[in-house]
C-alpha cells in the first residue's frame, strides 16, 4: 500500500488492517494521520444537534412567507403588465402631443368684381366709370 | 341529532423518507409543504459540518445553513421544468452544498476573520489523563492546524472541507465541485501536504 493510498483512507474514517500496518511502520503517514486529526473539527454538541432538529421547521416557516415574492411569477407578472399599459399610454398621449403639425393652408378667393349694389361710395370709389379723356370726342 | 361522520386524512411524512430527491421537489412544487422539510432534514447536518468551519459561532452557522437550503430550493424552483416533465433525477445535494461552500466562503471573506469559535470540548481519547500542559498543547496546534486549513487555496480549502467535515465520497466531491474524481483525490493530496507543511512550520506538528 502506497503512502497515497493510506491519505486516503485515513481522510474517510475507515481504516483497512493494510493500512493500519503500513501507517503502523511509516513516518509520513503518521504525521498525515496527525495533522488530519488535528484539523478535523469537534463532534457535534448535543446543542448543536437540538438546534438542528428546529432547522426544517425554520426553513418551511421562512418558505411560507417568502413563497409569494420568490415562487409566485403571476402576481408579478401582472404586475408588469398592468405598468407597461399604463406606460404605453403615457407615451403615446405624450407622442401625440409632440407632433409636428403641417402649417394651415389660407385658400384666398380672388375677387373679379364688385356687383354688390348695396355698397357704400368709398367701397364703389374705383368702380365708378368716369369717362376718360381719351375717350370720346375731345 | 346527527353525528358528523369522522374525517379521514392521510399524514405525509412515513413514506416520504424513502422517496428521492426528485419525488420530493415535484411534490413541494405540486403544493406538499412537508416534502421539502424531508430534504431539509436529509441533508442538514452535512451542510452544517460544512459551513461550520467557516463560521463565527454555532448560530451562524445554522443562519448559513438555512441560507444555503432556501437558495438551492430558489435555484430549483428555476430548473423545476426540467425535472417535472420527466423522471430525471434533481441533483438537490450537490446543489446545496455547492451553495454552502460558496456561501461559507464569502461568508468567511465579509467577516473579515478566520476564527473558529466553538471548539469547547476536547475532542480526542488518551489511554492516561493529559497534563494542563498537554491539553494547551494540542489545544494550540489545533487551533494553528485549522487556520492553516482557512489559508489554503480556495480549491483544496473546498474538497478539504467536504472531505472532511461533510465526510463525503470523492465521487461525490467531484459532482459537488465540477471536477473529476482524479482531480479531487490531487486537490485533497495537496492540501494535506500543505497543511503538514504549515504545521511543521508552526511548529504544531511537533
Amino acid at each position: 500500500m502506497t503512502c497515497e493510498e493510506t491519505e486516503l483512507e485515513l481522510s474517510g474514517g475507515d481504516v483497512s488492517p493494510i493500512a493500519k500496518a503500513h501507517l503502523a511502520g511509516c513516518l509520513e503517514c503518521q504525521k498525515t494521520a496527525r495533522v488530519l486529526g488535528l484539523a478535523a473539527l469537534p463532534e457535534l454538541s448535543d446543542t448543536e444537534r437540538l438546534m438542528l432538529s428546529s432547522l426544517p421547521a425554520t426553513i418551511q416557516r421562512e418558505v411560507r412567507t417568502t413563497k409569494p415574492a420568490r415562487f409566485n411569477f403571476v402576481k408579478q407578472s401582472l404586475g408588469y403588465a398592468l405598468a407597461a399599459g399604463i406606460g404605453a399610454l403615457i407615451a403615446s398621449a405624450v407622442i401625440l402631443k409632440l407632433r409636428p403639425v403641417d402649417p394651415p393652408v389660407v385658400q384666398v378667393k380672388e375677387i373679379s368684381a364688385v356687383s354688390d349694389s348695396n355698397l357704400s361710395d368709398d367701397e364703389v370709389f374705383f368702380d365708378v366709370g368716369w369717362p376718360s379723356p381719351t375717350e370720346g370726342d375731345l | 341529532m346527527s353525528v358528523s361522520a369522522p374525517e379521514l386524512r392521510v399524514i405525509e411524512g412515513g413514506a416520504a423518507h424513502g422517496r428521492s430527491e426528485g419525488e420530493l421537489l415535484r411534490a413541494f412544487f405540486a403544493g406538499d409543504p412537508g416534502a421539502f422539510g424531508v430534504l431539509v432534514r436529509r441533508h442538514q447536518e452535512t451542510v452544517y459540518r460544512v459551513v461550520r468551519r467557516f463560521a463565527k459561532s454555532r448560530e451562524d452557522a445554522r443562519d448559513l445553513t438555512q441560507r444555503a437550503f432556501l437558495q438551492a430550493l430558489e435555484h430549483a424552483s428555476k430548473s423545476r421544468e426540467r425535472f417535472e416533465s420527466s423522471d430525471s433525477e434533481s441533483p438537490f445535494k450537490a446543489w446545496v452544498l455547492r451553495i454552502a461552500v460558496n456561501i461559507a466562503k464569502n461568508h468567511a471573506r465579509d467577516a473579515g476573520r478566520w476564527t473558529w469559535a466553538q471548539v469547547e470540548a476536547l475532542d480526542f481519547q488518551r489511554a492516561e489523563t493529559p497534563s494542563a500542559n498537554d491539553v494547551m498543547e494540542r489545544k494550540e496546534a489545533e487551533e494553528l492546524t485549522r487556520r492553516a486549513v482557512l489559508q489554503l487555496p480556495p480549491r483544496q480549502r473546498e474538497v478539504f472541507s467536504l472531505r472532511i467535515d461533510g465526510g463525503l465520497p470523492f465521487a461525490e466531491i467531484a459532482r459537488v465541485l465540477d471536477l473529476t474524481e482524479g482531480n479531487a483525490k490531487t486537490h485533497f493530496h495537496y492540501a494535506v501536504k500543505r497543511l503538514k507543511e504549515e504545521v511543521a512550520k508552526l511548529g504544531g506538528a511537533s
